[in-house]
């Protein structure tokens, strides 16, 4: 068990070097920030400063030695925007993001299972029919688009919701909502997959002829099987929910990491662009380690090998 | 043998509807258990033995599952008209069962005591320390050494004859008045189906608990069961004592089946394994099910349905040549 998270902790750490790397010398292809933070007539003296400040002026492989060197001092540089420390805007971010797709994921992971065990339960009902085919359109809808068609009938037209921004739930409502379509619908079908199987499994026969009530033998004895393949999945859509929240965020003025990562990129605010990817990928990771670890605590056969 | 049948199955017609086809599982099926006994169901593979015994415990996923006619009383209690939630409270209690697999059937991600003591919880007899403490009795009482610590272990862990005791463990948890045991050993050793077997009738004289044991296995069969029913393509055609049956059969298709196993006859008889195979379930034959098999197979075999012939008292066999067969074979 500790060689294998050893090792994952390895390659995660070689895909972190290998993120960094393309991200450090890619935001500098974007162009140099000096145009963007000094005003068009600045003195070329005032232009070499700026960039002599932030070191913009040494070769990029020159900047990068100085960039690893602060990260390993645990300094991950300042915002040029701000003028603050770029990690302490990312942190202040997170809370945010991490609010909204937590309850986000929440909700998709008990409505998808309660939906996609009702489904199974009854396959081609008309539960099923409609849950699949409502499902299979959450999926696939594109998820700028519902935020926008959302915007544009609930809080333009109808009035009921705010445009964007955040504050009590009335905020929360569109955003969670466009962030959950992807995730609900996919899982609702995993869901509905796995529990058909576990339902028609030999061991769920076993409790009915026990005795065991109908709602224990789907949300006991046949969820708790289907919950291995679940939990891979919705550990995948977790991390895809990180993408969906730029989006989101960026439409609806969400203020978390999603749009601080947009706007430092818009901005070539390079040392916040590179806080916010590395906060996030070590966040991915350790997400992935907590998926790992529920998926041998809820798998005997894997503990015990 | 005085009072009522524990279980009695009358006409019971069972067929799948998938797609086009309408699979006739059970065709008819009639027999009696009495309390205490012991009664086999007997067959080639495919005959509706599982499909009757899942019936009987209202297993059948339906659909493609019906059924089609027929009843089943069990303890005077006409189940397949009952509530299924109130049915459910019977299972267990009452009337429990024995899967052939018991890898498959039990479940891989909870520990096998939670397994047992959940039945305990389900029918609100006991729970937490005390329903696993059950558990851990009712493990040592089928054997199983250190049931302490074994009870905290999953399937995997467990040998093949070990989670069969498992299974049985949970099927006697409660007590119950009759015992479905669908070929209880087939998926083990040799030597531990005799262990499995030994089990199984010791458990069932300690509490006079009826069992319908389902099996291929002649000589089990002799072993340890008051009567049998052959069954083929979904009928019932023969039944009685086993004495009598197996050692004077009236059906010729028993004859055939006792005269395809080694030693069953006695020795010096030949081996004549059954030609042919079993009918497609959704195209039964004319006549006589089996007349396409069978060597005393007459006109009448292969065009009327053969009358239930009664060929001593308490033994009766579907054959238009029961007598012959009675008498010659
Ligand atoms: N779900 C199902 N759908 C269609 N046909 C089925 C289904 N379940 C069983 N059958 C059919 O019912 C017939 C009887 O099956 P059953 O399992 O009762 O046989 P069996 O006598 O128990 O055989 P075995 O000795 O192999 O266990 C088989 O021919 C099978 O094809
Ligand atoms: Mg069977």
């Amino acid at each position: 068990m500790g060689q294998f998270l050893g090792r994952r902790a390895l390659h995660s750490g070689i895909a972190l070097i290998g993120l960094i790397l393309a991200v450090f010398f890619l935001v500098r292809l974007t162009g140099d920030p000096t145009d963007l933070y000094l005003p068009i007539d600045a003195s070329l003296e005032t232009r070499k400063e700026f960039a002599e400040k932030h070191g913009f002026d040494r070769p990029a492989t020159e900047q990068f030695v100085v960039f690893l060197k602060d990260v390993s001092e645990g300094d991950l540089g300042y915002s040029l925007r701000k003028q603050r420390p770029a990690m302490e805007l990312v942190l202040e971010a997170y809370p945010t993001t991490l609010a909204l797709a937590g309850v986000a994921m929440s909700l998709s992971i008990i409505l998808a299972v309660l939906v996609g065990a009702i489904g199974a339960y009854r396959p081609g009902g008309v539960f099923d029919r409609i849950s699949s085919i409502a499902s299979l359109a959450g999926a696939s809808a594109p998820d700028f688009w519902v935020a926008i068609t959302g915007i544009l009938l609930f809080a333009v037209t109808f009035r009921w919701l705010p445009t964007s921004g955040t504050g009590d739930w009335p905020y929360w409502v569109l955003p969670i909502v466009v962030l959950m379509l992807r995730p609900f619908g996919l899982m609702v079908q995993v869901v509905r997959a796995s529990m058909l199987g576990a339902l028609a499994s030999a061991y769920v026969k076993t409790a009915r002829a026990k005795g065991v009530r109908e709602t224990s033998v789907i949300f006991v004895h046949a969820l708790r099987n289907a919950c291995l393949s679940i939990v891979t999945v919705a550990g995948d859509l977790a991390v895809g929910l990180i993408n969906g929240a730029v989006i989101v965020e960026t439409v609806f003025g969400w203020p978390g990491v999603g749009k601080l990562m947009i706007d430092a990129v818009i901005q070539r605010d390079f040392p916040t662009v590179q806080a916010t990817i590395m906060v996030t990928a070590t966040a991915i990771f350790l997400m992935n380690i907590v998926i790992d670890l529920l998926y041998v605590a809820l798998d005997p056969r894997i503990r015990h090998q | 043998m005085s009072s009522a049948p524990i279980l009695e199955v009358e006409n019971l017609q069972i067929e799948f509807r998938t797609g086009r086809d309408t699979v006739h599982a059970v065709n008819g099926v009639s027999f009696q258990v009495e309390s205490g006994e012991t009664a086999a169901i007997l067959g080639e593979s495919g005959s509706g033995k599982s499909v009757t015994a899942s019936a009987i415990m209202r297993l059948l996923q339906s659909p493609p599952a019906f059924v089609a006619g027929g009843s089943i009383r069990f303890k005077g209690q006409d189940i397949l008209s009952l509530p299924i939630s109130q049915w459910r409270d019977y299972c267990g209690r009452e009337i429990a069962m024995v899967f052939q697999d018991a890898l498959t059937s039990l479940n891989p991600v909870f520990s096998v005591g939670w397994q047992i003591a959940e039945l305990f919880k389900a029918h609100g007899i006991a729970k937490g320390r005390d329903a696993d403490n059950r558990a851990i009795e009712l493990l040592e009482r089928v054997g199983i050494p250190d049931p302490a610590s074994r009870a905290k272990d999953y399937t995997h862990q467990f040998s093949g004859g070990m989670r069969q005791r498992v299974m049985i463990a949970m099927a006697i948890a409660l007590g119950p008045d009759l015992l479905i045991a669908d070929e209880p050993t087939t998926a083990l050793d040799v030597t531990v189906q005799a262990q499995i077997m030994e089990l199984l009738e010791s458990l069932r004289q300690d509490s006079n608990m009826a069992m319908i044991l389902i099996t291929h296995d002649l000589s089990v069969v002799a072993d340890v069961a008051d009567n049998v029913a052959v069954m083929y393509a979904g009928r019932v055609v023969e039944r009685g004592p086993v004495a009598d049956v197996l050692g004077r059969p009236a059906h010729a298709y028993t004859l055939a089946l006792l005269d395809s196993v080694p030693q069953a006859r006695g020795k010096g008889s030949k081996l004549r394994p059954i030609v042919g195979s079993p009918p497609d379930l959704a195209r039964i034959p004319k006549g006589c099910a089996f007349n396409p098999r069978c060597r005393f197979a007459s006109d009448l075999c292969r065009n009327e349905t053969p009358p239930i012939v009664e060929v001593t008292p308490g033994r009766t066999a579907e054959c238009h040549h029961a007598e012959q067969v009675f008498n010659d074979g």
